[in-house]
C-alpha cells in the first residue's frame, strides 16, 4: 500500500533521513521505532509533503506521491495523528471531528454515521462533545486526535507517538484502541519510542537509528533480536 | 445620550477594523499595517468612483466595494505576505507598512488631494427625540454593525469554511494535516478583513470625508486591539466602543482638539499596565 524508496530528507543543510525504505501491506500495523531524533516523525512528514522536497520515491497505491502538497494526500487516502497529539484547542469536540471530516466534506451523509463510528470507539468523546478541546486531559486529547484522524476514513493512517506523555494505563487503552482500528480495516504505521508497546500490538517493524533503518522484521522476531533487546526493550 | 449612540457608532467602526487586525493576527501572526489604508481605499472607492464617479446607488456601491476590496486583499497577501510566509514577522510587518505607503500614494494620483465628500443615504439628517438629535447616519452604522457581526457569528461557527479558518488560525500543520490548504484559508481571511475595512470606509464615508487621514482610523482600531486583547474576537469589539465613546467624550467635555492624544494616552496606559488587554491572555509574542 505504501512504499518508500531510498528516501533522503534535509532541514536545510543537515541530512536527516539516510536512504530510508520501508513497506506498509494493506491491513497491517507496522511500527517504526527507534531514539529520540532519529528520524521517525521526520519520516511521518516526509510522507505527508510536510517536509519540502524529500529525495528517493514515496509510493501510495502504486502512485508517486513524493512531493505533492499535504492535502492533495490528505485527499488520496492517508492520515495523520501528529505528535503531541495537536488538536484544535479553541474547538469543541465536534468541531474537531468536523475537521477530521474536511477530506469528505463533499459527502455530509455519512458523518454521522462515521461519528457514531468513533463514539462507539471512544464513548468519553461523546459525553464531551461541546467542550473545548484544550480542556481536555492527556488521555482524551490523545482519544480525540485519534477519532479525528478517523472521521477522514483513511486508507492508511499514521500514528505518531500516541503513548507520549500518557499513564500506563491510559497507554494500553490507546494501544487497545489502535488494534481495533486496525481490525475495523485501517492500516495503521505507528511510530513510537514505546517500543515494547509498539512491536507488542504490531506485525512488523523497523527500527531507525540516526536516520537510517537497521533493523527490520517481524515484531515477534524483532522482540527477540539480541540487539533490540538490549538497545530499546531494556532487557 | 447624542454622544453615546455617536460614541458606539465610531466605535463600532473601530471594532470592524480591529476585527480586521485581529483576524490576519490569528492566522498568521503579524500585524497588518496596512488596515488602515484599507479602510481608506474602501472609502475612495465607494465614495470619489463609485457613488461620484459612476452615480450608482449606495447597496450596489457597498457590495461593489466590498467585492474589489476582497478581492485587492487576496492580490495584496500574495504580493505582501505570501512570498514572505517563511520570513521572520517583522519582516512582514515592514512590508504592510510599504502596502500602506504605496496606497496613499496611488489614492493621492487616483483621487487627488481634495478630500472627496459623499452625503450618504441620510445626509446631514437625524432623529429629534427629547430635544436631542440623533444622526440617522450614526443609527444605521450601528445597524449595520450588528447585522455583519450576526453573520460573521454564523459564519465561523457553522460552515466548513469558517470553521476551517479558525482551524488555521489554531494550528496551521494540524489543519494541514486534515487536508485543508492553509494557504487558501490565509487568502479568503485576508479577502475577509479587506472586507470588514471597505465596509469600514463606506460606513464612515459621510461622517469624515475621505481622504487620506481617513487612514487614521487603522490607529484607532490598533487602540481597539490594544485594548480588547489582540486576537480577542469579542476583545477586537469591545476595544472599539471603549475607543470611539472615549474619543467622543473627551471631544464634548474636555478638548476636541486633545481627543485623539487622549485615546492614545489611553492605549500607552493599557500598554504599560495591562498589555494584554481587558480580555486578552497573557502571552510572549516575540517581534
Amino acid at each position: 500500500m505504501l512504499r518508500l524508496e531510498n528516501v533522503n530528507a534535509f532541514y536545510g543543510h543537515i541530512q536527516a533521513l539516510h536512504e530510508v525504505s520501508l513497506e506498509v501491506s494493506a491491513g497491517e500495523i507496522v511500527c517504526l521505532i527507534g531514539a529520540n531524533g532519529a528520524g521517525k516523525t521526520t519520516t511521518l512528514m516526509s510522507i505527508m509533503g510536510v517536509v519540502s522536497t524529500p529525495q528517493g520515491k514515496i509510493l501510495f497505491e502504486d502512485e508517486d506521491i513524493t512531493g505533492r502538497p499535504t492535502p492533495s494526500i490528505v485527499h488520496k487516502g492517508i492520515s495523520c495523528v501528529p505528535e503531541g497529539r495537536r488538536i484544535f484547542p479553541q474547538l469543541t469536540v465536534m468541531e474537531n471531528l468536523d475537521m477530521g471530516f474536511y477530506p469528505r466534506r463533499d459527502r455530509p451523509a455519512e458523518f454521522e454515521e462515521d461519528l457514531e463510528r468513533v463514539f462507539q470507539l471512544f464513548p468519553v468523546l461523546k459525553e464531551r462533545k461541546d467542550q473545548l478541546g484544550g480542556t481536555l486531559s492527556g488521555g482524551q486529547q490523545q482519544m480525540l486526535a485519534l477519532a479525528r484522524g478517523l472521521m477522514a476514513r483513511p486508507k492508511l493512517l499514521l500514528l505518531d507517538e500516541p503513548s507520549l506523555g500518557l499513564a500506563p494505563l491510559l497507554v494500553e487503552q490507546v494501544m487497545e484502541s489502535i488494534v481495533e482500528i486496525n481490525k475495523q480495516g485501517t492500516t495503521v504505521l505507528l511510530v513510537e519510542q514505546n517500543a515494547l508497546m509498539a512491536l507488542e500490538i504490531s506485525h512488523r517493524g523497523y527500527v531507525l537509528e540516526t536516520g537510517a533503518i537497521t533493523i527490520s522484521g517481524d515484531s515477534q522476531e524483532l522482540m527477540a533480536n539480541a540487539q533490540v533487546r538490549s538497545s530499546y526493550l531494556g532487557a | 445620550m447624542q454622544q453615546i449612540v455617536a460614541g458606539l457608532a465610531l466605535g463600532s467602526i473601530y471594532g470592524l477594523v480591529a476585527l480586521g487586525y485581529n483576524f490576519i493576527f490569528n492566522a498568521v501572526g503579524i500585524v497588518n499595517l496596512a488596515q488602515g489604508d484599507f479602510v481608506m481605499l474602501g472609502g475612495y472607492i465607494y465614495g470619489g468612483t463609485l457613488t461620484l464617479l459612476l452615480g450608482l446607488p449606495f447597496l450596489p456601491a457597498l457590495v461593489l466595494t466590498a467585492i474589489a476590496m476582497a478581492i485587492f486583499g487576496i492580490i495584496s497577501q500574495r504580493i505582501v505576505y505570501y512570498p514572505l510566509r517563511d520570513a521572520h514577522p517583522r519582516m512582514v510587518m515592514l512590508s504592510t507598512i510599504a502596502l500602506g505607503i504605496f496606497l496613499k500614494n496611488i489614492s493621492l494620483i487616483a483621487w487627488g488631494t481634495y478630500p472627496v465628500s459623499v452625503s450618504g443615504l441620510f445626509g446631514q439628517r437625524g432623529l429629534r427625540i427629547a430635544g436631542v438629535s440623533i444622526l440617522y447616519q450614526y443609527i444605521f452604522i450601528l445597524i449595520c454593525v450588528i447585522i455583519l457581526l450576526a453573520i460573521q457569528q454564523f459564519f465561523f461557527k457553522k460552515t466548513t469554511v469558517g470553521k476551517s479558518m479558525r482551524a488555521v488560525a489554531q494550528d496551521r500543520l494540524a489543519a494541514m494535516l486534515m487536508g485543508i490548504d492553509a494557504y487558501k484559508m490565509i487568502a479568503i481571511t485576508f479577502a475577509y478583513s479587506s472586507t470588514l475595512a471597505a465596509i469600514g470606509g463606506v460606513l464612515l464615508a459621510p461622517v469624515f470625508m475621505v481622504s487620506q487621514v481617513l487612514a487614521n482610523v487603522g490607529l484607532k482600531g490598533f487602540a481597539a486591539c490594544v485594548i480588547g486583547g489582540w486576537g480577542d474576537i469579542t476583545g477586537a469589539v469591545i476595544g472599539g466602543l471603549v475607543v470611539g465613546l472615549v474619543e467622543v467624550f473627551s471631544a464634548s467635555y474636555i478638548s476636541s482638539v486633545y481627543k485623539d492624544a487622549i485615546v492614545f494616552a489611553i492605549l500607552i496606559g493599557f500598554l504599560i499596565f495591562r498589555p494584554q488587554g481587558i480580555l486578552g491572555r497573557a502571552t510572549e509574542v516575540s517581534l
